[in-house]
């Protein structure tokens, strides 16, 4: 069966990072597809490259790298809600040339595992798949 | 439905009571798992979903994060695999 994931929980204050990614592996390792994970509201902190946890730590953004490489997974983030967190890619950067000013890093925050979309694309992964499962 | 909040805050743990259905699946993630140590609450709660014919689960290793063992035989303990059982067995899926 085709599973549409939502994640909305925040890096580190909340636990669905790390409840998704064990959903989604189960899912897969039952036999399952995951259509996407789309990450909106606070679950776009979930992308940013800038998150250096302590090696003993779970590593949220680098663990959802590895299952998109290992399952051929979309892994999608909100632009607006992204832009709101400070969270975007190279070409964001750029267009707000916001690599103009020598304090901000001419790099985007986001990892380029994860694309960088609207809701449209959550809505049409919503019609397309046959369950859609929610992390807070 | 889904509830991942502790049953401190009230609302968390009752208000899905209001919209769930007799077939419905309650299943208690992450912090939601505490009710468990709460007896009162639980058996309350316990019982409004057995007199609706809903029923409960709670995520094991969730569980075992915080401590927590299953004294309730109304609630079955999955893991990750049946949690994907569980949303594989209903169409929808409500994150409360």
């Amino acid at each position: 069966m085709n599973v549409n994931i939502l994640v909305t929980g925040a890096l580190y204050s909340s636990q669905s990072a790390y409840s998704a990614l064990r959903f989604c592996q189960a899912a897969v390792a039952a036999g399952h597809s995951i259509s996407q994970v789309f990450f909106y509201q606070d679950g776009v902190t979930q992308a940013n490259l800038y998150s250096l946890p302590l090696d003993d730590e779970f590593d949220a953004v680098n663990s959802w790298v590895r299952f998109s490489q290992q399952t051929s997974t979309p892994l999608v983030v909100c632009v607006s809600a992204g832009e709101r967190r400070g969270l975007m890619s190279d070409e964001q950067v750029l267009e707000h040339h916001l690599g103009r000013n020598a304090a901000i890093d001419s790099n985007g925050s986001a990892h380029s595992q994860f694309s960088v979309a609207g809701l449209g694309v959550l809505h049409q992964a919503s019609l397309d798949s046959e369950r859609m499962v929610t992390f807070k | 439905m889904v509830i991942n909040r502790s049953w401190h805050e009230q609302v968390a743990l009752f208000e899905p009571l209001c919209f769930a259905q007799s077939g419905d699946t309650i299943l208690l993630l992450e912090d939601a798992v505490l009710a468990m140590q709460s007896p009162i609450t639980l058996a309350s709660f316990l019982a409004k979903c057995q007199a609706n014919q809903i029923s409960v689960a709670a995520l094991l290793d969730d569980c075992r994060l915080r401590g927590i063992d299953n004294k309730y035989p109304q609630i079955d303990l999955v893991d990750y695999t049946g949690y994907v059982d569980l949303v594989i067995a209903h169409d929808k899926q409500v994150a409360w």
